[in-house]
């Protein structure tokens, strides 16, 4: 019943007529975040997951061996690395794909510079797999001086405090829209009361307890909340939709497996780490919450700023 | 009801009324006269709840209004029909929902709202406008709309304020008329106006307001009033 009737017509206040845009502006702005900050933490899953799968063995220049040399040792190397348990794969990044990953620091020039460049191996693991690096890095030492090991662990450290960082300033940002809404909401209750006062004053005198003159303005803003929460994400959906294809065009080739199958070595990993971020079933059923949220938080703002404004009346 | 030497004034300003000291026994009919200005709103403002004392104590229904907590005042209020000078209806409602504005609030179930509200819109002739806005009434049918709020909770204490002043003669009279037809029923009421030629017409009890107190008399020889109420002074400033 309250849902339907109401004694005062808070609806056709001027202020409380732009409620429901302003309120569905500020939760598309949630949503945007929320979202955002929901496909960063995929993204972390993602660097996560992939890398684990991963390691780099650099082996060091050595101008005083010749190719015949270098070859056998690289043989030497690759079976060593093949041979440890655990690894699915190890493929050399041939002179024109490193040259490819070194394109965006020494731009196109990087082929005509007369620079030896240390063999590079990307090895592939198992995803259960637990590679003792130290005893790998011992053993290639003993066929290579000087080898060197990387498993991404410092890049992926310092990547995922990154987003952790971005998804704290995403928490402040929804903390500030929502203290906004909630601002927005206690301004425009404060004008009903105001506008309402003589209306007010009569439900008091007809015996009317504070809490149901709260239950008007609350229940007018739970209306509200709920309208505006719904278009604000329902738009906000739309937009990060319209993002996926954006997002899933970061994909960097960086080398070909060789193996004939197209897939190249940094392709996995790059694609583990950008490709496929989207909105998933759960990311969408977070988002739902939100129209929800904005309505019970315009409701119970509502409600305490009437009681605590007509609590100073008699 | 019992006043004993209150004192009303608004924020930090002078008294507007002081030293004022009577009784209402329950059922009893009076009118608060006193000209423009004299301070009946303001006495019946003490005595329908919107404001307290500056000083001395107002007894309502046994409480003492001065210490009476907040959440107190609806129960207390709900015995109270109120009936303004300027009819206060509110205009976006119908005359059913205004009428029904007290039992609702009162928590009553629909079927029973409507089916109180019809009959006593029915009995104050308003049947054939339960729909319509008070904007469409004219200023007769607006005060009885007021009235029928007032009342259709049937209240202990009716309290009207110049309930005769935006009517003609004619329909004032009716209205008083109605007055003591709740008056009948057990409801002690009282109508605050200056308009002496209307009190004379009756021959209620009146509270005299003047010079800022309030004198308290009977109109009537005291053979004739056998049926009336008596006025019980609570103070040296109520005469009877």
């Amino acid at each position: 019943m309250a849902w339907r009737r109401s004694d005062l017509p808070l609806h056709g206040d001027p202020a409380a007529r732009f409620l429901p845009w302003i309120l569905g502006f500020l939760v598309y702005l949630s949503a945007l975040i929320v979202g955002c900050s929901l496909m960063i933490d995929q993204l972390a899953d993602n660097w996560r997951t992939s890398l684990a799968g991963n390691l780099t063995v650099e082996l060091p220049i050595d101008p005083a061996l010749g190719t015949k040399a270098r070859a056998d040792r690289l043989d030497a190397v690759i079976d060593l690395i093949t041979a440890t348990p655990g690894v699915t794969g190890a493929t050399v990044l041939e002179q024109a794909e490193l040259e490819r990953l070194l394109r965006p620091w020494l731009g196109d020039a990087v082929g005509e510079l007369d620079v030896a460049l240390p063999t590079m191996i990307a090895v592939t693991l198992r995803p259960d797999a637990v590679i003792d690096r130290a005893d790998l890095r011992n053993r290639l030492t003993a066929v290579v001086p000087d080898t060197r090991i990387d498993d991404h662990g410092d890049w992926v450290d310092d990547a995922l405090h990154f987003l952790r960082s971005m998804q704290a300033l995403a928490v402040f940002l929804v903390a500030l829209v929502l203290t906004t809404a909630a601002a927005t909401v206690i301004f425009v209750t404060r004008t009903g009361l105001a506008v309402h006062q003589p209306v007010i004053e009569i439900l008091h005198l007809v015996g009317a307890q504070d809490s149901y003159i709260a239950r008007q303005f609350q229940t007018q803003s739970l209306r509200v909340g709920l309208t505006g929460g719904i278009i604000g994400t329902a738009l906000a959906i739309l937009t990060l939709v319209a993002m996926k294809p954006v997002l899933g065009s970061t994909t960097l080739d960086m080398a070909d497996m060789g193996d004939g199958s197209g897939v190249t070595a940094g392709h996995g990993l790059m694609q583990g780490l950008t490709g496929g971020l989207g909105l998933t079933p759960w990311h969408l059923a977070a988002l739902c919450i939100l129209p929800l949220a904005m309505a019970l938080l315009a409701m119970l703002t509502a409600r305490w700023t009437v009681l605590r404004s007509i609590h100073r009346s008699l | 009801m019992l006043f004993e030497d209150v004192a009303v004034r608004y924020g930090a300003g002078p008294n507007i009324l002081q030293n004022i000291s009577f009784s209402l026994a329950p059922g009893s009919f009076h009118f608060l006269v006193g000209a423009s200005g004299a301070g009946k709103s303001s006495l019946l403002k003490l005595m329908y709840l919107a404001m307290t004392p500056a000083s001395g104590l107002v007894d309502l229904f046994g409480r003492n209004i001065a210490t009476l907590r907040r959440q107190d005042l609806p129960a207390l209020r709900r015995r109270i029909g109120v009936v303004f000078q300027d009819f206060r209806v509110i205009g976006h409602l119908s005359a059913l929902d205004n009428v029904a504005l007290p039992l609702r609030i009162a928590g009553l179930r629909e079927s029973e709202i409507r089916k109180h509200v019809t009959e006593l819109l029915g009995w104050v002739g308003l049947a054939d406008h339960l729909n319509d806005l008070p904007a469409t009434l004219s200023g007769g049918q607006q005060q009885r709309l007021a009235i029928a709020r007032a009342v259709i909770s049937r209240p202990s204490l009716l309290l009207a304020d110049e309930p005769t002043g935006n009517v003609d003669d004619v329909i004032g009279v009716r209205l008083m008329y109605l007055f003591e037809e709740l008056n009948k029923m057990g409801t002690t009421v009282v109508i605050a106006t200056h308009n002496d030629r209307l009190v004379s017409r009756f021959t209620h009890r009146q509270l005299r307001i003047e010079n800022g107190t309030v004198r308290a008399f009977d109109p009537m020889p005291p053979h004739s009033s056998q049926s009336r109420p008596a006025i019980a002074p609570a103070g040296s400033h109520a005469n009877d």
